[in-house]
Parts: C-alpha cells; structure tokens; sequence
C-alpha cells in the first residue's frame, strides 16, 4: 500500500505543485499589487480569504476528480490493476493521495493567515462556510473522487460534487440561520452529525459498489449503480428534512408585540388580554385568557423562494389599551404594512378604526377620554378614541416641549412620565401630581400635601390606583440620602420607604394594583447571570420592596435563595401579584415563584412553557389578574397562580 | 501422484445478454502446461481475468494454490501473468518499473530479473513509453516471473512479435519449465509453435472446455485421410469432413484405434492415409 | 544436430533418443563427450524439458549414457556397440522378411512396390 500511495503522490504530481506554487506566489503577489487602502498583511489576508473561498474548493475538485477519472481509466487500471492489491484499495489509495495533498494545500492557507480567520469581518454566509470549512472539504473530496470515478471524466464529476454540496449546505445554513435568531428548535448538532456521517460515509460506501461493479464488473451492476446513487444522494435529505421541520415550528413561535404592557387607569379592570405576533408568518392577533382571538395582521403566506432559506422575521411593534368602558384599543405596526389602529375584544373581534400609512411611532393616552398621540413625518397628531363606529378625528398637535420630544424618540423615560407630560399637556387630566418648585408641596387634581424635601419639580408624577383611591409616590431628599413619602388621598402624606422611588423609574404597579419596586442602591442587579455556561450563583439579588393595595408595606425583600436553588435563572423579576400575604414572582421568561412574606421560608416554583430566548433580556410574559399569559416557542399559553397551565 | 494446481469448476461469466462463460471445468496438475485454444472473442481473456481475482464470476468456483478467488487480491501475488496488451507507467524506466513491482511481491527476485534484462537485451533505463512492443513484451516477461510464480498465465505471449523476440520468451519459458515444478497455462494463436513444450491442449468454444488432449496424442495420433465415397456415408465418431466435394473427400481421424476401424469400414476402402500436421489438427478442433 | 518431425507419429521423445543414437553412429559424438544438457536440447528443439528428461532417463536405463566423475549423460563406449545393435537387429530382420517374400515366389518389383504400400500404411 505504501508503494501504491508513492506512486498516486508521482502521478499527480505536476498539478499539486501547479497548485501549491500558484498559493505560494500569491503571497508576493498580494503584497506587490496591493491597493494603498490595505495594509501588507490585510492585503496577504484577502488574498488567502479569496483562496479559502473560490480557489481552494477549484482546487480540491481539480485534484480529486483527476484522481477519481484517472483510477477509472483503462490505462491507469491496466497499469495497476495487476499487483496484488485489492482493487477497491488501488482506488482508495488515489482517494487518500488526493486528501493529503488537499489537506496540505489547505494547511499552507491556513499557516498563511496566521492559523486564524477573520470571523468578525465575515457575512454570516462565509462565516457559516468558515466554521463548517473541514466538513465541506472533505465532503467535495470525497464527492468529487467517487463521482469522477462514476463518470469517467473529471470535469463532470467535479460539477456534480459542488451542485450537491450546495444543495445539501444551503438547508444546514439556513437551519443555522434560525439558531443565530435564537430559535433552538431542532437539535442542529444532531442534524449537522447526522449529514457528516452519511455523506462521508455514502460516498465512501457508494466508492465500493462502484469499484465492484466496474472494476470486478460483478452481476447486478444496475442495481449496484443505482444503490451508490441513492448514498450519495442521501446526505441531501436531512438537511432539507430538518429545514422543513424547522420552518414547521418556526411557523408556530409565537412573540409578544412590544411594549408588552396594556394600558389602563384601573389595572384591576385590565381585560386579560395580549397582543401577540408570530413573526415567521407575519401574523399579529389578540387573544385572551380563554384563548379567543381577533386578528390584526393575518398571515403572510407566499413570501419567495428565497425567504424558504433565508427567513427574515417580520418584527411588529405595537400597543394595547383598556378603556374604561371595556374595549381593547390595539395600534400596530407591521414592516411592509401601514400601521393600524383597531377596537374592539378579543371574543367580539376587532374592528379597523384607521389605517395610519405615514406612521413613525404612536402612543395611547388613558384618562376618561382615551385619546391617541401619533409622530408621522409632518409632526405630531391627537385624535380622541371614541366607541362606535365614527371615524377618529385628527388634530395637529404643533409641538410637544423639546424634552418631551426629545424622550420620546430616543424611547426613554417609561410610559408612565410620557403619559404624565401628555396628560399635564391635555388640560390638566387626573391623576397627575406636580411638585412645587421650592420641594415642598405637592398638588393634584383636588389634593394637596406637604412633603418635605420633595425632588423632581420639573417632572409630574402620576398617581398609582391603591385600595383607597389615587395615591402618589413622591421621593425625597433625606439628609444624604432618599427617601419616599406616600400621598394617599384625603389623609396627610406619610413617609413609606428609606429610598428613592419614583414610578415608572423603579417602581411599577402588578396587574392586581400591588405596588413593587427595586432598589437603586444595591445597583440594577435584575438578572442572574450566566458566565461561560454556568449559571453564576452568586449574585445581588435586588431588595424589593412592596406596597399592597392594602397599605401594607414589606421592605428589603430578597430572592437570594430561591435564585439559588432554580436551575436556568436568567432575566427580569417582576411581581405579578399579591393575595393573602402570598407573593407571587416571574423569574426571567422561566419560572413562577409562589412565596410567603417570609423570604426564606417555603416556595412554590413552576416553569412556565419556553419562549425565544432573546438577547435583550425581554420579558414574553403578559400577567393578568388570573394568571400570566405566555408567548412561548409553539403558541400562547396561560398559566394560573397555582402553575397549572394550558395551551390557548 | 500430482495435486492439482488449479481446479476451476462450473464458471460463467455473462456481460449483459452476451454470455461468454457458460460453466467452465478447467484442472491443471503441477508441473503442467497446458495450451487454451480459442478463437478470438471466445472468453480466454475472461477467464484469465477470473482466474486472476480480477472480475468476479457470475457462478461456479475456482481454487488456486489453495486460495479463492475473493477480491482481496491475494492471489495475484502468487501468479505470474503476462498479460495480451503489457502496460506500465510511461513515466518509468524498466528499472523502475522493477523495483516498483517489487515492493508488492515478498518472493521478489530483483537479481533474477535484473539478469533477465540482460539475457533479453532490455536496457534496464529505458523508458517505457518509447519501448517497442518487443520491449514491452520482454519487461512484462521478467515482470510475471522475477517472483518465482508457482503458477503462470499467459496470455498471447508471442503474439505480434519478431522472431528472435519470440525465440528469446520461448527459451525463458523453457528455462523456467527447467527450474522445475512450475505450471502453466498459455493462449497462444500460433499454438504449433508450442508444440513440443505442451503437455495438454483445452479447446475452449462456446463458453466450455469442448474438449482436451494431451499433446502426445494430438501429434502421434492425428491421420489425414483421403478416400473416395460413392454414397453420402455418415461419419463414425472422431471422423471430421475436412474438403472435398463430390465424390472425393479428405477426413480427420483422432486416434489410432479409430483410423484401424475406419480402414476396415467398406465405405473408406482405399483410403491414403497420412500424419496430420499439429497446426491442421488444432484448426480442426476449433472449427468443430 | 536433431531435427524432429512434430507430424510424425514417433513419440518425440522416442526421436530424440534415435537422434542422438544416429549422431553417434556417424561419429559426431563419441563416448565419453558429455551429451548437450536438458535445458539445451529442451531450448534447441523447442519442447518440453520434461520431454528431454525422459529419453535421457531411458537411455540412461538402457546403458547409451552413464555417470562419469560426476557429470551424468556422458556417452558411453557401449553407446556405439548399441547403436550398432540395433541397426543390426532391423536388418537382420529384413533380410529375413525378403528372402522369406522371394522364396515364395514374390518378384522384387512386386516386394518394392510392397514396401511402398506397408510404408504408406505405417505412417
């Protein structure tokens, strides 16, 4: 055998060194011809990027299929054929030969760029390409040797090989496209072994039956002829397989449309219900808690061929708001679709109030008059959102103050100061309070209260629904730190925590109308973190602290063993809900966490139906005052707040 | 008592509808040489081709040296070929080519072959794509038997080559008959040339072994006969019509035994009878 | 030296052995000269060695060869003797056959053109 591979290596020769001298030359040659924006080695680097690319893959099929034609040929076979080695291993031994010297062929690329490649100045096509390179190699090699070797002709086994690599690489791309958006939906390891296998071993399974039909012309050539193709034809299944069910799923992924949470003066009234969008199919739908729906966008079936392999999600934005008389206002925006303005229920359906073309950003404002703020390109426009059927009218508001403005765009600032600043704009609507600018006082629509050393005069605050009526938060200067009183209505404001608090900032409202709210000090630490793969036990949890629609107020709440003891904690924690002394918390996307008061003590954890993992820590959870609703990976879940689930 | 070198039994060998072997029975002892006479097309190369483990049968078995034929390869180790059409790498010297071969085969005798170049008047650095096709046969020659083959096939070894060239494959292959112990099968177009060297001779037609004699009987035992026949008179067994019309005809008798019965039958009375030449009794066995 | 007749109906290896019995009927080859080794006379007269062995081997037997200081297949002095017997012992028996033919009454063109017809049947 060794003598046989010596004399493959003497064969094949002069191209080898064609080759290799043409790989080594363009090194000089790079440097010479360089334009002046490179540098020597960014000009060496493109050189050795184009040979990785097109050179290279020219190459190995030059070398393979001249070695798979030749072990074919008549004069090769009867110079051969008549040593006493096996035929099937005469022809390996041109395989191997033509592997070692692609293999070195690729070595001296590689050696050249310094044995790293670029990944970050790659598009996500060469870089898949760059990560994939070895199986994508040998899977030419071997193909282009066992196909020249069918056919007799180097040329036409060389085509044949990279027409099947490309049409078993574009699905497994197209399946690492979906995983680089973070949908984990088949096992892609799985798929990308299980293709390797077959295809290295078909083709050199598909090599055998040939050599025994051709060289040993056994009985049952057709048969064996046609069994080799179907080998080789095989690794092109799964790709395409796993791609179909991949986009099967994909169909099925469901996301909320941000921002995620529903507007309304009287959380408790809130209408459970959730404006969800699936974003492979283009379709954007209402549903609630009995899991009726209305549609907003429907699907987007035929979106091109292109788009089977290459998916481009189709992002929606929009928001929802209860009105006090009980319907659902939806605002939604689509890419390729003008912005929509609908009302109506998720049981009822949702009727189109206005079809906004123009439409950069909107905003709901609550109060009695629900109205809506929109920032087309010629400006900013109110129109009132009025039940029943009349179209909506709409005004040019000339201009909102700078800040104001200014927050909007730049999409800081919560809703709840934007609503502050609109409401405060509409002619003094409730529920809005204003500081005095000496920091003392505090007003709101009929109240009055001394504070002392109350911060933000320039800012309105708004007023939070607790069982008594509005109350206000106000934070406060206290000697060198913050504190924060409670303003409750018809009664003197009392101070409630040692800390600064301000709503819409650190403090938000649960569905139920509980107050929560974290604290600053101990930095923004919401999330635990994964380090490397392993989930970073130690960690700050935040101190939370609680205010019931009661009055009752629990201070420095902490998590730390819970956090601890859940695998896979990752993301925001938000309370959802307070009954009884009993807390409840999301954890992240993962988990419901039943507590008492007591943060040590016992605990009920479920976890909830898998959502999309994304990169911004956002929350797919929806909590209603029965339950949290779930946009999770295969539809719309709903779970209650004894973590007994159902799919919607 | 002689084993049996080679025992192949039943062989067949069809290349699409073309059936070539159709169950051959082929034995050769030790020490034998025995002369495959075919026509053209008839199937010699293809059996060589099974014998060799390079083309698998289609049914029946064979067993060489002890070995089948299996796909391994193992068996062409053990076989001197010498093949119709030699063929190297032209890129080689016979020297090359020598030295190449002998990396394959344990027995190699590099200074028997080296000798044999020699004897052959084959410049071991010439290369082989300007050899000529006497050359070509001479470096095939020592190729098969520098390894000292138990058994060896020949294919059309004089086929197409000069006289001294012939001469010169002859005598090596005497030479190797003398070493003793050696078998040997031949194809041979001009098998009279061989004669003397032949022990047995196989007719291969129609995909069998139609028939085989030993060569002592071919050259003692074969009569040309010419007699007159006034009727039509059907021919006894081993009686070949060779010419003639009418009422003058010419026969082949194989066999003494049957030549005395043939002079005694009334319808031959008078008969001339003389010896067969060797290459007029194989003409006569291949055309029957 | 031997030429052989492939048609003939003698063995081969019988007519090697007249062969070399003729060359030393007429003094090509003496006793004690060593006869032309195996693969020689195998190579001169293109047969098989196995052939050659033979004839040597029973004229080994029948004494026209012996060993000598080691070599084998040296003619022997008996070789003439024996060549010379068995021409003797032919004619002996033709001149039998003849007188036998002309004492009853065959005349010599008659017993000539026996021969010719016994010679053509014996081929």
């Amino acid at each position: 055998m060794k003598n046989l591979i010596r004399l493959q290596f003497r064969k094949s020769l002069l191209p080898f060194l064609v080759l290799a001298g043409a790989v080594l030359l363009s090194v000089p040659a790079a440097l010479l011809l360089r334009p002046d924006t490179l540098t020597g080695p960014e000009a060496v680097n493109i050189a050795m990027l184009f040979w990785a690319l097109a050179g290279l893959p020219l190459a190995l099929m030059t070398l393979a299929g001249t070695a798979g034609s030749d072990a074919a040929s008549d004069s090769s076979r009867a110079a051969e054929q008549l040593l006493p080695e096996s035929q099937y291993r005469q022809v390996l031994s041109g395989l191997a030969v033509a592997a070692a010297e692609s293999a070195l062929l690729l070595l001296s690329v590689y050696a050249v760029m310094g044995f790293s490649v670029p990944m970050d100045k790659l598009t996500f096509v060469t870089a898949h390409v760059a990560r994939h390179y070895a199986f994508y190699a040998a899977f030419l090699i071997l193909y282009s040797f066992t196909l020249s070797y069918a056919f007799r002709n180097a040329v036409a086994g060389g085509l044949a090989a990279a027409a099947l690599l490309g049409v078993t690489a574009v699905p497994l791309m197209s399946a690492a496209l979906f995983r680089e958006l973070l949908l984990d939906l088949i096992p892609l390891t799985l798929l990308n072994s299980l293709t390797a296998v077959l295809a290295l071993g078909g083709a050199l399974g598909a090599l055998y039956l040939l050599c025994r039909a051709f060289a040993r012309k056994e009985a049952g050539r057709a048969a064996k002829v046609v069994f080799s193709a179907l080998l080789l034809a095989l690794p092109v299944v799964p790709p395409f397989i796993g791609l179909a069910v991949l986009r099967g799923k994909a169909a099925e992924v469901t996301w909320p449309v941000f921002p995620l949470t529903i507007q309304s003066d009287n959380p408790q009234d809130a209408r459970g219900v959730m404006l969800v969008q699936k974003p492979f199919t283009g379709e954007a739908f209402l549903i609630d808690e009995a899991g009726r729906r209305a549609v907003v966008f429907p699907e987007d079936s035929a979106r091109g061929l292109p788009n089977y392999f290459f998916p481009v999600p189709a992002f929606i934005r929009g928001q929802t708001m209860a009105a006090p008389d009980g319907t659902v206002w939806v605002y939604c925006d689509r890419y390729d679709k003008p912005a929509v303005l609908m009302s109506g229920n998720a049981g009822t359906g949702l009727k189109l109030r206005a079809t906004l073309p123009d439409s950069w950003r909107a905003h709901f404002v609550r109060g009695k008059t629900p109205g809506i703020v929109e920032r087309r390109r010629d400006g900013f426009y109110y129109a009132q959102l009025n039940p029943g059927d009349k179209p909506l009218k709409w005004e040019n508001i000339r201009k909102i103050s700078g800040e104001a403005e200014k927050r909007w765009i730049a999409g800081t600032g919560a809703e709840a100061l934007l609503d502050a600043f609109l409401r405060a704009r509409l002619a003094g609507a409730p529920g809005v309070a204003v500081i005095s600018a000496d920091g003392k006082t505090v007003t709101a629509g009929g109240g009055k209260w001394t504070v002392p050393g109350a911060l933000g005069p320039k800012v309105p605050l708004i007023g939070l629904q607790l069982g008594d009526g509005v109350n206000y938060v106000v934070p406060a200067r206290e000697g060198k730190g913050s504190a924060s009183y409670l303003c409750p209505p018809g009664k003197a404001a009392r101070r409630l925590w040692g800390d600064y608090f301000r709503p819409g900032t650190n403090l938000w409202a649960a569905p139920d109308g509980t107050l929560w709210g974290y604290n600053k000090r101990f930095g923004i630490v919401l999330t635990a973190r994964k380090l490397f793969g392993v989930t970073k036990k130690e960690f700050d949890s935040p101190q939370l602290y609680i205010l019931t629609r009661e009055g009752k107020s629990i201070e420095s709440f902490r998590l730390d063993s819970i956090l601890r003891e859940l695998p896979d904690v990752e993301g925001e924690i938000a309370l959802a809900r307070e009954e009884n002394g009993s807390l409840w918390f999301t954890i992240g996307n993962a988990y419901l966490v039943k507590t008492g008061e007591k943060p040590n003590g016992p605990y009920s954890a479920w976890k909830l139906p898998e959502s999309v993992r994304e990169k911004y820590w956002r929350s797919t959870l929806l909590a209603t005052r029965n339950g949290i609703m779930i946009a999770a990976m295969d539809g719309v879940y709903f779970m209650d707040w004894e973590g007994r689930s159902k799919k919607l | 008592m002689n084993e049996s070198i080679l025992e192949a039994k039943g062989l067949k060998k069809a290349f699409g509808a073309k059936e070539v072997l159709k169950g051959l029975d082929l034995v050769a002892a030790r020490g034998e040489v025995v002369g495959i006479l075919g026509r053209n097309g008839s199937g010699k190369t293809t059996l060589f081709s099974i014998l060799l483990d390079l083309t698998a049968p289609d049914g029946g078995s064979a067993e060489i040296l002890g070995l089948r034929p299996d796909g391994s390869g193992r068996l062409r180790g053990l076989i001197g070929y010498v093949p119709e059409k030699p063929a190297f790498h032209g890129f080689m010297t016979a020297r090359q080519v020598l030295e190449f071969r002998a990396g394959f085969f344990p027995r190699w005798d590099m200074a028997k072959a080296l000798d044999l170049c020699k004897k052959l008047e084959l410049d071991p650095a010439s290369k082989v794509s300007a050899m000529s096709k006497g050359n070509l046969a001479k470096l095939a020659w020592i190729a098969a038997t520098a390894h000292n083959p138990e058994l060896l096939l020949l294919d059309e070894p004089t086929s197409g080559l000069d006289y001294l060239v012939r001469d010169h494959i002859l005598n090596g292959l005497i030479h190797e008959l003398t070493e003793g112990g050696k078998t040997i099968i031949v194809s041979n177009h001009r098998m009279g040339e061989m004669g003397g060297i032949l022990d047995r001779v196989c007719v291969l037609k129609d995909g069998v072994i139609a028939a085989s004699h030993s060569a002592a009987f071919l050259s003692e035992e074969a009569f040309r006969a010419a007699a007159r026949l006034e009727s039509p008179a059907a021919l006894p067994e081993g009686v070949i019509a060779l010419s003639g019309s009418g009422a003058l005809r010419e026969f082949a008798v194989f066999g003494r035994a049957r030549l005395e019965k043939l002079k005694l039958d009334p319808a031959f009375a008078g008969a001339e009878v003389s010896p067969l030449a060797l290459e007029d009794s194989f003409k006569v066995l291949l055309g029957e | 030296m031997i030429t052989l007749n492939q048609t003939s109906q003698v063995p081969i290896y019988d007519q090697i052995k007249l062969g070399l019995k003729g060359l030393v009927k007429k003094g090509l080859l003496k006793p004690g000269d060593a006869a032309p080794s195996i693969r020689k006379m195998a190579g001169d007269l293109k047969v098989n060695p196995n052939t050659v062995a033979r004839a040597y081997r029973e004229l080994t037997a029948e004494g026209f060869f012996e060993s000598l200081r080691g070599q084998e297949n040296i003619i022997s002095p008996r070789a003439c003797g024996l060549a010379e017997d068995a021409s003797r012992k032919v004619s002996e028996s033709l001149a039998g056959a003849l007188k036998g033919a002309l004492e009853s009454g065959l005349t010599w063109t008659e017993v000539e053109k026996m021969i010719a017809a016994i010679k053509r049947k014996l081929i």
